[in-house]
C-alpha cells in the first residue's frame, strides 16, 4: 500500500509504451483486419477488389483442396510432434542426469537441426530423395537392397511422413531443451524420496517425472499446433512448390500461397488466411482456458 | 525560441526538398524494373546512345516480383516508369490501364511490330489488339541432340538429316525405342513428358478458356496418347526439368534430344554441360514451337513516358542495338530484321559451328500464333502438373486424368463453366 502511494501515476507513461501499440496497430491489427476486408472481396491485386460479401468464404468450406490441405497439415503435424515429444523427453531426461558426462556437447548437438533454415533442410531432402541422382537410392543399390531407383516422390505417404520426419529433425532439440528448463525445475527430492522407498527408474519416470512436467508437456503441444498449422517451407522445398504427389503435402499455407500469390487471387487467398488465424486463435484460447483452469486448482 | 527553432528546420528541410526537385529534369531519369539482369546490357547500349539520361535499373527476384509490380501499378505508388513482364503471366496484366496502349501516336508501335514474328505479335497485343508490351527476345524452340549419340545411333549429325528423321512423334518414338534397345538402356530419346508437352502446347487452336467456358484443345488429349507411347517405347529418362539428374544428363550424354527455346543454349546447355562444346547439334522436331520470353511495358501514369516508351522501342526496335546483341551475346531477338541482317554470320561453337540463327529464323515464321487468357498460365501449371502424374502411373486412365484436371480447373477457377 506504501509502495503504491509513491507510483506516478501521470499521463507520461503512456508515451512509453505507445511504441509498442503504434507498431501492433500498424503491423499487426490492421493487416488483420484489411486482410479480413479482402476476405470478403474479390481481388486480383490490380484492379479494384469486388465486395462479394461471405462467398469465400461459403466456397472454403466445401472447397475439397482447401479441406485436403488442412488435412494434410494436421496429419504431418501428429505424425511429426508424437516422436518429437516423446524422443525429446526421453533425450532431456537423460541429459539432466548429474552423473553423465559431456551432457552440454550433446544438447548443443542435438539443438544443431533448428539453427538450420528449414528451406534449406527441405532442399536437402529432396536432393537425398532424387529419384534417379538421390544419395538413398544410391546406397540402397549400391549395396543390393534394390536393382532399380524407388521414385519417393510419387508415394503420397512416404512423402508426408518425409515432410514430418524433416519437421522431427528440426525441432526435436529445441523441445528437449524445453524439456530441460521444466526438468531443472522439479525438485530432486521427490525422486530421492521414491528412489528410498524403493521405486525403480522407470516408475520415478512415469510416476513423478511426467506428472509433474505436465504443464511444460501442454505448453509444447500448444505451441507446436500453432506452429503446425503454419507448415510451408518444408513441403514447399521438398516438392519444388507443387505439393506432389497429387496434393499429398500441399499444407493449407502452401495453398494459401499458390491461390494469392501465383495465381494472384488475394479475395480468396486473405479467407484462406483467415480461416487459419481462426484456427490458430482459437488453439490460442484453448490454451489459455485450460493454463487458467489448472492454475485454479494450483 | 523553441517556436522559432521549429520553424526554422521545417523551412530549411521545405527548401531543400523544393531545391532536390528543381534540381533535377524529371524527363531525363526513368526506372526500370525487371525480373532478370538481362536487361541492364540494354541500359548500358541505350546511355552510350544517350549519354545524358539516368536510368535506375532495379532487378527483384522472380519470387517476389509479380506481387510487388502489382502492389505499385494498382496504387501507382513508387511505380516504375517501365517494367518488365514474363510471358506465363503477361495475359493477366496486358488488359489492365496501367499499361500505356503503344499502338498509334505517338507511339505507332502498332506499325513497329510488323518485324516482330507473329507467335511474338500474338502476346505484345492486347484483346482489342493494341500493343501494350514489347518483346527484345525470341524463344522460338528447337530439338537440341547430342551429335556423338546421333552419330553413333541414327547414323548421322547432320542437323539437316536428323530434322528430316523426326518429323512426326512417331518418327521420334520408333527412334526411342532403337536407341533403348541398341543402349541396353543407357541411352533415352527424351528426358521426360515435358518434352511432348511443351510442343503440343504450341499447336492448340484456341486457348484454354474462350467465353469463360474451359476448353480443351485435341493438341492437349492428344499429349497423354504421345506420353503413352512415349513410355512404352521406353523413350522418357523420367529426369524432371531442373532436378540434378537432368541437369547433369547433359554432360554425362545419357539423353539424345532436349527439346528446348533458343535461351536454352546459353542458359541450360552451355551451364550445364561447359564441356561439351562441339558437341550438340540443332534440329527441328515435329512441329515448331516457342518457350517463355520477357516483354517490357511503358506505365500509363508515367511522368517521363517519352523517355520511358524511347528505352522500351530501343530495346525491341532498334535494329542496330538488336542485332549488336545477337552478335556480341549471340542472343535470338523477336526481330526478324535483326535476326536476317546477321544470321550468316553467328555460329555458336557449342553447336560445332551450327548456324543457329538461320534455322531458328525459318523455324520462328512456322510457330502457331494463339492468342492467350489470362487463366492459361495457370491453367497449363495445373495441366502440366497433373501430365507428370500421369506419365508416372498415377491415373487408371485418360477419363480419371481430365476428371481429375477438371475438378482442379473448377476449384482454382469456379467463375469459369467447366463441362
Amino acid at each position: 500500500m506504501m509502495f503504491a502511494k509513491r507510483i506516478n501515476k501521470g499521463n507520461s507513461g503512456y508515451f512509453f509504451i505507445a511504441p509498442f501499440f503504434i507498431v501492433f496497430l500498424l503491423f499487426g491489427l490492421y493487416p488483420i483486419l484489411y486482410s479480413f476486408y479482402l476476405s470478403l472481396t474479390n481481388w486480383d491485386g490490380l484492379n479494384d477488389p469486388e465486395f462479394i460479401g461471405l462467398a469465400n468464404y461459403a466456397r472454403a468450406v466445401i472447397d475439397p483442396l482447401f479441406l485436403q490441405s488442412l488435412f494434410n497439415t494436421f496429419f504431418i503435424w501428429i505424425v511429426s510432434v508424437v516422436p518429437q515429444l516423446t524422443i525429446s523427453l526421453v533425450l532431456a531426461v537423460i541429459l539432466t542426469n548429474k552423473f553423465l558426462k559431456g551432457k552440454d556437447f550433446f544438447r548443443a548437438v542435438y539443438f544443431f537441426p533448428n539453427i538450420v533454415t528449414a528451406a534449406s533442410l527441405g532442399l536437402l531432402v529432396s536432393l537425398m530423395f532424387d529419384w534417379q541422382t538421390g544419395s538413398v537410392n544410391q546406397l540402397l543399390m549400391s549395396i543390393g537392397i534394390v536393382d532399380n531407383p524407388f521414385d519417393w516422390k510419387n508415394n503420397a505417404l512416404f512423402m508426408q511422413m518425409l515432410v514430418s520426419a524433416i519437421l522431427f529433425f528440426q525441432y526435436f532439440g529445441y523441445s528437449m531443451l524445453i524439456y530441460i528448463a521444466g526438468l531443472q525445475g522439479i525438485s530432486p527430492e521427490y525422486a530421492e524420496a521414491a528412489r528410498v522407498d524403493g521405486a525403480s527408474r522407470v516408475q520415478i519416470f512415469f510416476k513423478i517425472t511426467v506428472p509433474l512436467l505436465k504443464p511444460i508437456i501442454l505448453f509444447q503441444v500448444i505451441t507446436s499446433l500453432i506452429g503446425g498449422v503454419q507448415i510451408f517451407d518444408q513441403p514447399y522445398m521438398l516438392t519444388a512448390g507443387s505439393g506432389a504427389p497429387d496434393h499429398a503435402t500441399l499444407t493449407s499455407v502452401m495453398y494459401l500461397y499458390r491461390t494469392a500469390f501465383e495465381q494472384g487471387r488475394f479475395g480468396y487467398g486473405a479467407t484462406i488466411a483467415f480461416c487459419l488465424f481462426l484456427v490458430i486463435v482459437t488453439l490460442s484460447i484453448v490454451s489459455y482456458l485450460v493454463s487458467r483452469n489448472r492454475s485454479k486448482i494450483s | 525560441m523553441k517556436k522559432g527553432a521549429v520553424c526554422a528546420l521545417v523551412g530549411a528541410l521545405s527548401l531543400s526538398l523544393f531545391v532536390g526537385c528543381s534540381n533535377e529534369d524529371p524527363k531525363d531519369e526513368i526506372t526500370i524494373w525487371s525480373f532478370t539482369d538481362e536487361g541492364e546490357y540494354a541500359v548500358e547500349a541505350f546511355l552510350e546512345e544517350n549519354p545524358n539520361v539516368k536510368v535506375n535499373f532495379q532487378y527483384i527476384p522472380s519470387s517476389q516480383y509479380e506481387t510487388k509490380l502489382r502492389s505499385a501499378l494498382s496504387t501507382g505508388i513508387r511505380a516504375p516508369d517501365v517494367f518488365a513482364l514474363e510471358a506465363e503471366y503477361v495475359r493477366k496484366f496486358i488488359d489492365h490501364p496501367s499499361l500505356e496502349s503503344l499502338t498509334g501516336a505517338p507511339y505507332y508501335a502498332d506499325e513497329l511490330v510488323e518485324d516482330h514474328y507473329d507467335y511474338i505479335q500474338g502476346i505484345e497485343k492486347d484483346f482489342e489488339g493494341d500493343v501494350r508490351t514489347v518483346a527484345y527476345q525470341g524463344t522460338t524452340g528447337g530439338f537440341y541432340f547430342r551429335r556423338d549419340l546421333a552419330e553413333e545411333y541414327l547414323g548421322t549429325d547432320d542437323p539437316k538429316e536428323v530434322s528430316a528423321m523426326i518429323e512426326t512423334w512417331d518418327d521420334v518414338f520408333s527412334i526411342g525405342e532403337k536407341i533403348y534397345e541398341e543402349s541396353g538402356g543407357e541411352v533415352r530419346m527424351l528426358p521426360n513428358w515435358n518434352s511432348i508437352g511443351q510442343v503440343q502446347d504450341a499447336i492448340v487452336k484456341e486457348p484454354w478458356v474462350v467465353d469463360n467456358e474451359l476448353v480443351i484443345d485435341q493438341a492437349k488429349h492428344d499429349a497423354l496418347d504421345l506420353v503413352d507411347q512415349a513410355i512404352e517405347t521406353n523413350s522418357l529418362a523420367m529426369l524432371e526439368d531442373w532436378s540434378p539428374g537432368w541437369s547433369s544428363s547433359m554432360q554425362q550424354g545419357s539423353i539424345l534430344f532436349y527439346p528446348g527455346p533458343s535461351w536454352y543454349l546459353k542458359f541450360v546447355l552451355q551451364s550445364n554441360a561447359p564441356d561439351t562444346t562441339g558437341q550438340w547439334g540443332l534440329a527441328s522436331g515435329p512441329s515448331a514451337f516457342s518457350g517463355g520470353g520477357t516483354f517490357y511495358s511503358v506505365y500509363s501514369g508515367s511522368e517521363n513516358k517519352e523517355l520511358a516508351w524511347d528505352f522500351v522501342k530501343y530495346y525491341g526496335f532498334d535494329v542496330d542495338f538488336l542485332e549488336g546483341l545477337a552478335v556480341e551475346e549471340q542472343y535470338y531477338t523477336s526481330n526478324r530484321v535483326a535476326n536476317e541482317g546477321v544470321a550468316d554470320e553467328i555460329t555458336s561453337d557449342f553447336l560445332a559451328g551450327q548456324n543457329f540463327f538461320e534455322f531458328f529464323n525459318e523455324e520462328s515464321e512456322k510457330v502457331n500464333a494463339v492468342v492467350r487468357t489470362s487463366f492459361d498460365g495457370d491453367i497449363n501449371s495445373i495441366f502440366n502438373e497433373l501430365l507428370g502424374s500421369y506419365a508416372r502411373g498415377n491415373f487408371s486412365s485418360k477419363d480419371a486424368f481430365w476428371e481429375r484436371f477438371k475438378r482442379d480447373v473448377k476449384i482454382y477457377f469456379p467463375e469459369l463453366t467447366v463441362e
